[in-house]
């Protein structure tokens, strides 16, 4: 990269908008370049002001705790280089087999520190008794399963007794007209609904009251109002990893 | 400096403040360590403290780029991840914490906006790239310390408005040029050549409190 190429991209470079092999490039570049280097001090101060003027936004009721908790369980489950993104690391003994090579099959699988995810789930649900319910149901531990999908994604917490869980999705739209989702699982059994809801526009959480404990997978799918449900029959938007 | 602008920067109100515009004299003294420098210097149960301080700007970064809460709170927790993971790499003479930390939030951001419209992936493995060629600047630091993000709205909004929209595109909706430029229906060079044109005349604004310090 030459000089004027350079000095074309230190601003996007100071601000971190590069991809990783323009970035590297430029910063071979601005390592021998003097001017370069003094100009590019510019805009990295620029942006340092940038930062401190982000425009203040107020977070929802028990996003700070949500926070915090989602942080202590990311703290207590640290991702290592090569391997799956959050490994399940405390606690093993006493979770089901079958749930265990599930959630060692996911790509971001943890087990959820109880205290924290009880709090989160306090977040979520208005009603308190099932904010309760929940929180006592959670409060040994968890699994946290992914899902994925090609515009939305989302994260099951499963129940201390791996029987029940809740589902939170983001992404979704409400389902198109005379549609609705529909939550499986997949095992020796087959697949079996867990739950349909007709979905919003941000954040929802669904409850999953019934979940099979030998099942190897979760999906969800969009179905014809009126199917059966015995058997899934849309376009899958959402999985766990397979 | 844009017409209006009188250089005079309302007073800070914080107690650890350390310059007093009103008066236009400095007082330099020992700062309290914070919560993250403890934090990084071994003692782990300050990391709440950070998180506590932190929580609230972290989101508004977050989701000023994602405009979704739920991937924000996401971005803003792999972030602190990251920041509990890092915190031996910063480099007090290279930077403010809060732009350190906020920096790694941005990025966060910005790796799960590609991520989620499926374009390449950025590494956000390391620091950004640009952090090792940071100069020193004891003064500019100060500068940044006495800063409320009021003054960094007011000086943003007193560019151009083709400069303006330009950074907050690229800065804060974590766009890139190209991005940008076909939005606006504009040649890339053009959009480059505004977005330094923005941040410069933003880091110019600025001038007066460094003077001040430095006189």
């Amino acid at each position: 990269m030459n000089h004027e190429q350079a000095a074309e991209l230190l601003a996007d470079f100071a601000i971190d908008l590069l991809e990783p092999d323009e970035a590297a490039a430029v910063r071979a570049h601005v390592e021998q370049c003097a001017a370069c280097r003094a100009e590019l001090q510019i805009y990295v101060q620029a942006g340092d002001a940038l930062a401190i003027g982000v425009e203040p936004v107020a977070l929802a009721a028990g996003g700070a705790e949500r926070i915090a908790a989602g942080i202590r369980s990311r703290i207590s489950a640290p991702r290592e280089p090569g391997r799956p993104a959050l490994r399940v690391v405390e606690r093993t003994q006493g979770v089901p087999r079958h749930w265990r090579t599930l959630a060692l099959a996911s790509a971001a699988a943890v087990l959820v520190l109880a205290a924290g995810l009880a709090v989160s789930v306090n977040g979520w649900i208005g009603a308190e008794d099932r904010a309760d319910r929940y929180a006592r149901e959670l409060s040994a531990r968890a699994l946290q399963l992914p899902l994925e999908g090609e515009n939305a994604r989302g994260v099951i917490y499963v129940s201390s007794d791996f029987k029940s869980g809740v589902a939170r999705f983001s992404g979704l739209p409400p389902a198109p007209a005379n549609h609705h989702y529909q939550v499986w699982s997949e095992g020796p059994f087959g697949e079996r609904s867990a739950t349909d809801f007709v979905g919003k526009e941000g954040d929802l959480f669904v409850e999953l009251p019934e979940l099979p404990t030998d099942m190897t997978r979760m999906f969800v799918t969009i179905e014809p109002d009126g199917a059966t449900g015995d058997r899934p029959t849309g376009p899958e938007v959402l999985s766990t990893p397979k | 400096m844009p017409a209006g602008r009188t250089g005079s920067f309302v007073g800070c109100t914080t107690a650890e403040s350390r310059i007093d515009h009103r008066a236009g004299k400095i007082f330099l003294s020992a700062p309290a360590v914070s919560a993250f420098l403890r934090f990084r210097e071994g003692e782990k149960s300050a990391f709440d403290a950070v998180v506590a301080e932190y929580t609230g700007p972290a989101y508004a970064t977050a989701v000023q780029v994602l405009r979704d809460s739920a991937l924000a709170e996401e971005a803003v927790q792999d972030a602190f991840l990251r920041v509990w993971q890092r915190a031996h790499l910063f480099d007090p003479t290279k930077g403010a914490e809060r732009s350190w930390i906020l920096s790694i939030v941005r990025n966060q951001a910005i790796d799960a906006l590609r991520k989620r419209a499926r374009a390449r992936e950025r590494s956000i493995e390391d620091t950004p790239a640009v952090y090792a060629l940071r100069d020193p600047d004891d003064t500019w630091q100060a500068v940044l310390a006495g800063l409320a993000g009021g003054e960094v709205r007011q000086a943003l909004g007193e560019l151009p408005q083709e400069q303006q929209d330009v950074v907050v595109r690229t800065y804060y909706q974590g766009k890139r040029p190209v991005d940008v430029a076909r939005e606006l229906g504009l040649p890339e060079g053009t959009v480059r050549s505004r977005l330094r044109l923005g941040l410069q005349k933003l880091r110019e604004s600025l001038t007066p409190v460094r003077e001040a310090l430095e006189s």
